[in-house]
């Protein structure tokens, strides 16, 4: 199976996908290895974009009946929410340092039970 | 199909690529994840930025890489080196995990990425690029942003509004909290 | 031989480069290096304009040229808006349907507008250098002024009426940020908002004007319009195109089309009752002052008026002849009592443009555009004097501080004078300063148009704008005799007086402008434009009747047959009409020459000693009051406050009441009833819910203490637990899928 995914011109959907899995994982582990905020919303950033190479490769092989650009659009629409993310996940990162004066993700524990 | 420059047919330069991007994301990726330094994180994440926008170029999304180069390269991860600058003193103080929580965690994801490639690699897609003529992505995403998703469009719009005065908000908040605590 | 077109175009886009230069490396760049950066670029298009009008005759000569100087203008152009094949039916006959074109459109005209630009931007840019010296925002001036040049050459060089618009705002933008230059003072940056709300206020006018255009024509090029609508100097509702397809523009819309454009001009050149701005904008600094609100950006309005003309209705055309009447007379009263030097110069702007309009609305295109040329020269030259005045009387602009100044500072006393010479209109038959021609020009014209009209009241328009010539004379005496002559009132000032050769250059230069601009062809190359138009429009459709409204002049020795050839040619029988010309030459000579006399006589006589006269004479309480009325403007400013900002209050007070009376008392009432429900329900809520919610409390309670142990706080804790799942059920979901 390998060899036969690795022979030229045969590259498809499947390539695509198995890179944004492997990209997802590697956010996924960024984000339970890492304690500095910044570095957890650079996994998510991560994750996002592992799922925008999904949404672009299904689009460019569609199953019957889809809309030409749907997956095109969904990634639009995912990359403007992530820069919104990003943008409110700094600002409470900043708020969060000025009463913390660190970025450890473990000193947020006031919800605590 | 044979390019003119050179004996190498088109299909092959476009598999060159594919790989050339492909591990330009994941090794940037794996790099993300193998980083200490916070610094290193962000420029790896520029990286694999990049490595994805060649991925949509060659999946027939020249726009989509050229969104993916402006809003992500040169937008978010800017806001991150900021978020990384304004947070400073810790620029360069380690947070180190625990052992647990490294063996955990790195299981977890091996574990993860084993189950996703082999459920990818055992599933049936179709697997038939759309023709040449269809894929004119800029023609039907101006159509399809103006015409069938104009809504979500105009409320994306509205919540990138939200999240401007939000983020203002709560950067404002913590100066003026730190004014008056001094 | 380069094509004029590409020399307009270099000398255009100079400035615009010095802009970006001084904009990026404008402080490194510093004092005074950025002032001669500048100057260079300026003087460059000036070259440029120079060459290109050489090109230009030359072209005119050249038989083996289509274009040139009375042959045809130069037009390229592009499509560059696509608005919409399908807007226009089939065999509908637009030059370029459903295209907003770009263009350059090259004709005498603009050549001559060229020159006199970059002459004048030239000389306030030498001046400049050494009048805002010791500025500490020097280079930021410079880049301003660089892009004003770019931007007023744009104007001029665009050959649609929406590139006309585009530089027109920039121009605006520009005026704006150099009025409020000294941006620390209030009056300045209240003067400099008080420009642009003006001018958007006209501006909304020209964007009504340019959509009622663009709606019937599709296309905003000139030569696309003289060619469809150049018929519509003789009124009437215009027809375009044939048969199903045609489109009739009614003589009402094109009227208001033509007002509208009209109102853009009304802010720009601050007529009447917008012209409240240009006097304000004197809180700029005073080379801006002699540049964009004396020479070039206020005449912009008449340069916009003279595109239109042939495609102006009369009704509009005596619309803009009126309130060019009301400017200039009223202008022209207030110059009287100013005292500050700058004021009066501002308010002799406002009335020569007064006097450009009235030509434009009577049909003397020619007198109007020529003025505007003569003017530019005149006007720059007074206002740069004004300036070495200031400078070297320490920024100190009230004309009671000054007196006797001519000792001190002898050049600047000498060209002003030559200046106010110019616009009181000093010549004689063939003998005379530039303004002398082009004044007298706009009064034949007024006196002929009086002819052909009718009715006794059409004289109004030649006898006032007489009248105001005599008083023009005498105010700006005034402001000469207060000036310069007497003895000094601030001993202190005069002492310390001084003048740079730096500054004094250009007002030479300006004065040499000032006396010959009456001789150095301006009026034949506005025949020229004429006749350039003519021949280019006609040349693909019927023949072109725009500009036979117009009149045309003979020139300084030319014989009279060839003069006055138009007014309806086909009407006006030849004779008839060249009687009717030599009443209306007649009217002027007798009447008008010998203002500049009895204007500045009197003026000196009067103010030969400072203020000893006029103080007595102001002990009449009527002079008084009437001086009163003058010095404060007409009350313009109040009345204006009073009626909009006043009005604003009105409304937001009206509405107020109705939110206190009204809208306040329905919420107090349904607040009272709301409380008296509030007090029923709060008594069954104390013993019947309250119970039960104690309980429900104390049940929460218990369980959240279960639950409790599981809540770190922790997120990453969450997150691994959450992960852990996902991939547990995956592994499930694949084990199932295999077996």
């Amino acid at each position: 199976m390998m060899t036969q995914m690795l022979a030229a011109g045969s590259i498809g959907l499947m390539h695509y996908l198995v890179v944004a899995a492997i990209m997802f994982c590697c956010g996924v582990a960024t984000i339970l290895l890492k304690r500095n905020a910044i570095g957890i919303l650079i996994g998510i950033e991560l994750i996002l974009n592992a799922a925008n190479v999904n949404l672009v490769a299904f689009n460019r092989y569609p199953a019957p009946g889809a809309g030409a650009v749907d997956g095109q659009i969904f990634a639009i629409f995912v990359i403007v929410l992530a820069a919104a993310e990003a943008a409110v996940a700094l600002a409470i990162l900043l708020n969060f340092y000025n009463n913390f004066a660190t970025v450890d993700v473990e000193r947020a524990d006031n919800l605590k039970g | 199909m044979i390019h003119p420059l050179c004996n190498i047919s088109a299909e092959c330069v476009c598999d060159a690529l594919f790989y050339l991007f492909a591990a330009m994301a994941i090794g940037a990726s794996l790099s993300v994840v193998a980083a200490k330094n916070i610094v290193r994180m962000a420029v790896s994440l520029l990286v694999a930025l990049l490595g994805v926008a060649g991925l949509y170029l060659s999946l027939n999304a020249e726009f989509l890489s050229a969104v993916q180069l402006v809003v992500y390269a040169g937008g978010t991860l800017v806001l991150i080196i900021f978020g990384v600058m304004l947070t400073n003193n810790s620029t360069y103080q380690l947070y180190k995990p625990r052992r647990i929580e490294v063996v955990v965690g790195t299981g977890l994801a091996i574990m993860l990425a084993v189950v996703l490639v082999s459920a990818i690699t055992r599933s049936d897609f179709q697997d038939r690029p759309i023709g040449a003529d269809e894929a004119n992505p800029v023609f039907h995403l101006g159509r399809a942003l103006l015409g069938d998703f104009l809504i979500p469009f105009e409320l994306i719009s509205v919540l990138l509004l939200a999240v401007m005065i939000g983020a203002a908000y709560l950067a404002k908040a913590r100066k003026r909290e730190s004014e008056g605590g001094k | 031989m380069p094509s004029p077109a590409l020399l307009l175009l270099i000398a255009t886009l100079l400035p615009l480069a010095s802009f970006v230069v001084l904009l990026l490396w404008g402080k490194r760049i510093g004092n005074p290096y950025a002032g001669h950066i500048g100057t260079l670029a300026v003087a460059g298009s000036f070259v440029c304009s120079v060459l290109a009008m050489i090109f230009w005759l030359y072209a005119g000569a050249d038989n083996s040229l289509s274009w040139g100087a009375n042959k045809a203008p130069i037009e390229i152009s592009f499509p560059w808006i696509p608005t919409g094949d399908a807007l226009w039916p089939a065999g509908h006959a637009p030059a370029k349907p459903g295209y907003m074109d770009l263009s350059i459109y090259v004709d005498s005209l603009t050549v001559v507008m060229f020159v006199m630009i970059t002459i004048v931007a030239t000389s306030v840019h030498v001046f400049s250098i050494k009048y805002m010296h010791e500025d500490a925002r020097f280079p930021r001036f410079f880049t301003y002024l660089g892009l004003f040049c770019f931007s007023m050459l744009g104007l001029v060089l665009g050959g649609t009426i929406l590139q006309l618009f585009v530089f027109w705002e920039l121009v605006g933008l520009c005026s704006y940020l150099l009025i409020g230059f000294w941006y620390e003072k209030k009056s300045a940056s209240n003067a400099a908002i008080k420009a642009f709300i003006a001018n958007r206020v006209g501006d909304l006018g020209f964007l009504v004007g340019f959509g009622i255009l663009f709606y019937h024509l599709g296309n905003a090029s000139l030569p696309a319009l003289y060619g469809m609508l150049g018929s519509a100097g003789s009124g009437g509702d215009i027809t375009i195109g044939s048969g199903a397809s045609a489109v009739v523009f009614s003589s009402t819309a094109l009227t208001l089309m033509g007002l509208g454009l009209f109102c853009g001009a009304v802010g720009k050149s601050a007529q009447f009752p917008l012209h409240v701005w240009l006097p304000d904008a004197m809180e700029g600094p005073t080379p801006v002052s002699a540049l964009i609100h004396a020479a070039t950006m206020v005449a912009a309005g008449v340069y916009l008026v003279g595109r239109i003309f042939p495609i102006l209705t009369p009704e509009a055309k005596l619309v803009i002849a009126t309130i060019g009447l009301i400017t200039l007379t009223m202008a022209a009263l207030i110059a009287i009592t100013q005292s500050d030097i700058k004021k009066v110069l501002a308010y002799s702007t406002v009335s020569q443009l007064g006097y450009m309009m009235l030509a434009m609305g009577v049909g003397s295109w020619m007198g109007g555009l020529f003025h505007l040329i003569t003017h530019a020269f005149f006007k720059a030259l007074l206002f740069l004097g004004s300036g070495s005045v200031i400078h070297a009387a320490h920024h100190e602009q009230e004309l009671p501080q000054y007196g006797g100044l001519a000792h001190r500072i002898p050049w600047t006393a000498g060209t002003f004078l030559v200046g106010v010479l110019a616009i009181a209109g000093l010549g004689f038959g063939p003998l005379g300063f530039s303004g002398f021609f082009s004044k007298d020009t706009i009064l034949v014209d007024a006196a002929q148009f009086a002819q052909l009209s009718g009715g006794k009241i059409y004289w109004i328009y030649f006898i006032v704008p007489v009248i105001v010539a005599y008083i023009t004379a005498f105010y700006m005496m005034r402001c000469w005799t207060l000036t310069f002559a007497g003895k000094p009132r601030n001993r202190h000032l005069y002492d310390h007086a001084h003048e740079d050769p730096v500054m004094f250059i250009p007002l030479v230069v300006l004065a040499i402008l000032a006396v010959g601009g009456g001789y150095i062809g301006v009026q034949s190359m506005l025949r020229n434009s004429i006749q350039e138009t003519r021949a280019y429009v006609s040349s693909d459709r019927q023949a072109f009747v725009g500009f036979d409204t117009a009149f045309q002049h003979r020139l300084p020795g030319e014989p009279s047959e060839m003069a006055a050839e138009s007014v309806d040619a086909g009407l006006v029988e030849e004779e008839h009409h060249d009687a009717i010309y030599e009443k209306a030459h007649h009217l002027v000579v007798m009447y008008v020459t010998p203002a500049f006399l009895v204007g500045i006589g009197l003026a000196f006589v009067i103010y030969r000693k400072g203020y000893r006269y006029t103080d007595a004479m102001l002990r009449f309480a009527p002079l008084k009051a009437l001086h009163t009325f003058l010095y404060r403007k007409m009350y313009i400013d109040e009345l204006h406050n009073a009626l909009f900002v006043g009005g604003a209050h009105v409304v937001a007070r009206l509405c107020g009441m109705v939110d206190k009376y009204v809208v306040d008392g329905l919420v107090n009432v349904v607040a009272y009833a709301a409380r008296v429900v509030a007090w029923i329900s709060g008594i069954h809520d104390k013993y019947v819910i309250d119970g039960a919610v104690v309980g429900s409390g104390k049940l929460a309670w218990l369980i959240g203490g279960i639950g409790r142990g599981a809540q770190t706080g922790r997120v990453r804790g969450y997150v691994t637990l959450m992960i852990l799942v996902f991939a547990a059920g995956l592994v499930v979901a694949m084990a199932c899928y295999l077996a």
